[in-house]
């Protein structure tokens, strides 16, 4: 069975009543949903909070998603964008990234000058306009299709296209700039 | 070509990221807490609603009534057909 018709099956199981099988649902998008918003707000207890209310309201609103339209990646995806716009809206990040322990135990070797630049990368990325942070974090982290992203942002590929490509020019110049200093 | 290096290494970085291990109970739990709540506030909007006007007040309390008093109706009924 293909992932988008179990997606299918489990969220009928879910309508019918059973509702414990929207636990395969979210132990099986979690991890997508933490990452996007994680890598969108840069704070990790702000992201396990909006993680919980995507999970929550694509519960209640289990009955309007349409596996014809978009895969549920893709429909999550585009609650938790939505979600991570109004916050931003509300309270626009200033800071960077907080350094994740967990991430960073991964990489014990990795050298001070790298570190640096990791830590620009991250603050470069915080500053980039929402669109072109949204495009750049589907395409690149999430690893999404053109489609896809075009899908969640309701825009044309073109757009995401040109969004992407700014970006990136902007994290190149950064990249130019740390070539300088070594 | 190390910067390159390093870039998409924080790129991978960058999608290691996960969730804390047993977030799925939490948001289980949240799922849960919600439905409950959801199902609290739809009695406490049919209260509101029939709070609103006397017409539906009457309503209410006419169904209320009706919905009552159905076993002594059928009682009433069954009552007549006894023969002493």
């Amino acid at each position: 069975m293909s992932l988008a018709t179990e997606d299918t099956h489990l969220v009928s199981q879910v309508l019918d009543g059973k509702t414990g099988e929207y636990r395969r649902l979210v132990e099986r998008y979690e991890r997508s949903v933490f990452r996007f918003a994680y890598n969108m707000i840069g704070n990790l207890h702000d992201s396990e909070d909006l993680t919980q209310e995507v999970f929550v309201a694509a519960f209640d609103n289990l009955r309007s998603y349409d596996s014809r339209r978009s895969s549920m990646l893709t429909w999550l995806l585009t609650i938790t964008r939505n979600r991570c716009i109004n916050r931003w809206k509300q309270r626009r990040p200033t800071t960077v990234f907080e350094p994740d322990a967990a991430v960073n135990s991964q990489y014990p070797e990795t050298d001070a000058i790298r570190r640096e630049f990791w830590e620009e990368l991250d603050a470069a990325l915080v500053s980039l306009p929402l669109d072109q942070k949204t495009a750049f974090v589907l395409a690149e982290i999430e690893q999404l299709s053109y489609e896809e992203i075009a899908a969640i942002e309701n825009t044309t590929l073109g757009t995401v296209k040109s969004r992407i490509h700014r970006a990136k020019q902007k994290l190149r110049k950064l990249l130019g700039a740390h070539s300088g200093k070594r | 070509m190390t910067d390159e290096r390093d870039y998409e290494a924080w790129l991978e970085r960058r999608r290691t990221i996960g969730p804390p291990s047993g977030f799925a109970n939490h948001v289980m739990a949240s799922v849960r807490q919600s439905q409950t709540a959801h199902k609290i506030s739809l009695v406490v909007r049919l209260a509101l609603w029939v709070e609103r006007s006397r017409v539906t007040r009457y309503l209410a309390c006419s169904t209320a009534l009706l919905i009552g008093s159905t076993p002594f109706i059928f009682l009433a009924y069954f009552a007549q057909l006894i023969v002493f």
